[in-house]
């Protein structure tokens, strides 16, 4: 901390900071977009790429090669903006959750919302075969599949973790911060064993399972966004609305109080705002991890102080850090296989977070 | 001995000095209350701390809350800034119940000067003092024009302007209380609570805040502060408060109660009470105390304690007789 507040002794330089690092953000974010639908296993010139990228905008005339265009907006644009979202969405949860629990290293998995995720989701995985068959005997839910199972039960599991660990750390009607942490470890621990249980008694979905819980985009496309979006929207408008109370949160529960926060209404929101991001996001992709912790860190180096430019600098930034893990996740290995992103997350933010660890 | 300390009553006004004489005279309180406390009880857990305090404070008041460590000063401030709700009783804010206030329309009637403690790192005093004005903010939680000006009429008030851009964990003690005296200023408010704004300052810092304060009383602002310092308090305060195990032992304007006996009481020790060379104003010194001017037999003396200082078991030579003298 000396060491960084020596080299910008005061926030008038961090002021006169924001809006170059706003203005770089934002163009990497609108130039990601496009230029991650370049690479893939199917190999595509430039040329083609965007022209069928300015079609999907009203640009230009659709190319008349249908396949191409499958390619570049059913696929690729497809996965560029669900992990722009899911990142964004990461991103802002963790500094979010950093400011209400006013806890560095708390990031979207603090309160058990992952495990709950992949409690629900292994779940489906491994007991949900009955349940397709019968559904997908229905006349109605003729397509319905296994996947189509495995994100709501997603959802549904770490909205049940969530909520699980508010009511527990809900002392005496106020969210203190310490309850919550407590109860979202609790929640963690037990569902953490739920998944180790079923992974033992069921080995076959064992493999997939573990596929699942490190988190991946692939096969997902278009199908996923509404559900993306319908829980990342609320919990993005929740969080995002916000912002002063984080700010004011900051100085603790008592003077926070003594400003005129409800101090304990303003954490449920931000939790539960937070938490419904993260929920969807894992729902979608399955767990993605350091996005959370990473970006928030490194952009209150750029930013300084104060929530609403670091919430708003946190979207893009997380954006465009999982936009361009996921382009590695799909074309590090050769031969059209892939790494789930959430490993790539790792392997890139664990040494770097260790790098801002030590130079602190 | 207490008669010749104890100063007389009458005649205060007229000795006071040029520091505290500001344009309106102590006392001169009108109006309605703007803090009524009725028979509160509060504390923590099961352990009582406050118990069945009663006064009220009108615009113009500056009363200082004095009283041992524990007895109760920063849970009385807890419970009338509304973070702690009491067990028994009822807190008025101009003429509305506390408890029934919204936190945010409670913020625009108490502001708080705390204790110092736990700051978040990173921050600017300009941003510090103004999250005081968060109680002013419409729902989108932007900071207008007039919010600003507040909060820079505030830091100038403070004279913490030239702070204004440096951080929080840059600034000295003495540069913080202001900062804090500052937000709390900022968020307008017609009472002010301070809990030991002193503590930690030095004698000129001291002053200052609390002449800054007493220009605030004197526009009409309510002023609640716990206080070690009585004399600082007797100096300063239109009323004395005196609360030791929860409760009121003494409460009423500076001379009439800054006595011997109510401050013996209070504190649980002797005190001497003198009128303030320049001021009139009543001052206490220690009546009981044994520093290395003290004789062995108890006798003590001003006379005394100058001329003999000495170690009273030294030898004749200033040599203590220690671990020297004891050797064979």
């Amino acid at each position: 901390m000396t060491r960084i507040s020596a080299s910008t002794p005061s926030s008038f330089s961090q002021s006169r900071r924001l809006w170059p690092v706003f203005a770089g953000l934002a163009v990497l974010w609108l130039l990601s977009l496009p230029l991650a639908c370049l690479p893939g296993p199917v190999p595509l010139s430039a040329q083609s790429v965007f022209r069928a990228l300015a079609a999907v905008v009203g640009l230009a005339p659709a190319p008349d090669d249908s396949a191409l265009t499958g390619v570049v907006v059913s696929i690729r644009l497809a996965r560029v903006c669900l992990a722009a979202l899911c990142g964004g969405a990461l991103a802002m949860a963790g500094a979010a959750l950093q400011g209400v629990l006013r806890n560095p290293l708390a990031d979207p998995f603090t309160l058990g919302i992952s495990a709950g995720a992949a409690c629900g989701a292994s779940m489906a995985i491994a007991l949900g075969g009955p349940l397709v068959a019968l559904l997908g005997g229905l006349p109605g839910l003729a397509g319905f599949s296994h996947a189509g199972l495995v994100a709501p039960a997603a959802l549904f599991g770490a909205l049940a973790a969530l909520f699980g660990a508010l009511w527990l750390g809900r002392g005496d009607g106020a969210f203190s911060r310490e309850s919550v942490i407590l109860a979202g470890i609790a929640v963690a621990a037990f569902l953490g064993a739920l998944v180790a249980l079923v992974k033992a008694l069921n080995e076959e979905s064992v493999t997939s399972i573990v596929f699942w819980i490190m988190g991946s985009f692939q096969g997902r496309g278009w199908s996923s966004m509404p559900l993306l979006l319908v829980t990342v929207v609320p919990g993005l408008l929740a969080t995002a609305l916000g912002w002063r109370a984080l700010d004011v949160l900051a100085l603790g529960d008592e003077q926070a109080a003594q400003s005129g926060l409800d101090v304990g209404r303003a954490r449920l929101w931000l939790l539960a705002g937070a938490s419904c991001m993260t929920a969807g996001c894992v729902a979608v992709a399955g767990v993605i991890g350091f996005v959370g912790l990473v970006v928030p860190h490194v952009l209150r180096l750029l930013l300084g102080w104060g929530h609403g430019p670091l919430l708003a600098a946190a979207f893009m930034g997380g954006g465009v850090l999982l936009v361009w893990a996921d382009v590695l996740a799909r074309c590090v290995l050769s031969g059209g296989q892939e790494l789930p992103v959430g490993v790539v997350t790792a392997l890139l933010g664990g040494p770097f977070f260790a790098l801002l660890v030590r130079r602190r | 001995m207490a008669e010749e300390c104890r100063m007389s009553v009458p005649g205060q006004t007229a000795t006071r000095g040029p520091t505290t004489a500001q344009a309106s005279p102590r006392g001169e309180a009108s109006g309605p209350p703007v803090v009524r406390v009725a028979g509160v009880s509060a504390g923590y857990g099961g352990r009582d701390v406050l118990r069945g305090v009663d006064f009220s404070l009108r615009a113009g008041e500056c009363a200082a809350l004095l009283g041992p460590n524990g007895s109760g000063k920063t849970t009385l401030l807890r419970a009338l800034s509304g973070v702690l709700a009491p067990q028994a009783g009822s807190v008025e804010l101009l003429g509305c119940p506390l408890a029934a206030l919204p936190p945010r329309e409670r913020a625009r009637m108490v502001a708080v000067v705390p204790q110092r403690g736990q700051l978040p790192q990173g921050l600017t005093a300009r941003q510090m003092v103004l999250l005081g004005r968060f109680a002013h903010l419409g729902w989108l939680g932007a900071y207008r024009r007039k919010d600003y000006a507040a909060a820079d009429r505030a830091l100038d008030e403070t004279g913490a302007m030239p702070l204004a851009h440096r951080r929080l964990s840059e600034l000295s003690g003495g540069e913080l209380q202001r900062v804090l005296l500052a937000r709390a200023l900022a968020q307008e408010s017609p009472l002010l609570l301070l809990d030991e704004l002193a503590a930690g300052l030095d004698l000129a810092r001291m002053v200052d805040l609390f002449d800054l304060l007493e220009r605030r009383r004197a526009a009409g602002a309510c002023v609640l502060m716990a206080v070690h310092d009585c004399n600082l308090a007797a100096l300063y305060a239109t009323r004395l408060m005196g609360l030791k195990n929860g409760g009121l032992v003494f409460d009423g304007p500076v001379t009439q109660v800054f006595t011997e006996e109510n401050l013996g009481e209070l504190y649980n020790m002797p005190i001497c009470v003198l009128p303030h060379p320049r001021f009139g104003l009543p001052q206490a010194l220690l009546a009981s105390a044994s520093g290395p001017w003290s004789c062995k037999d108890g006798k003590k003396s001003a006379g005394d304690a100058g001329a003999d200082f000495a170690p009273a078991d030294a030898g004749p030579d200033g040599i203590r007789p220690g671990g020297a003298g004891r050797q064979p």
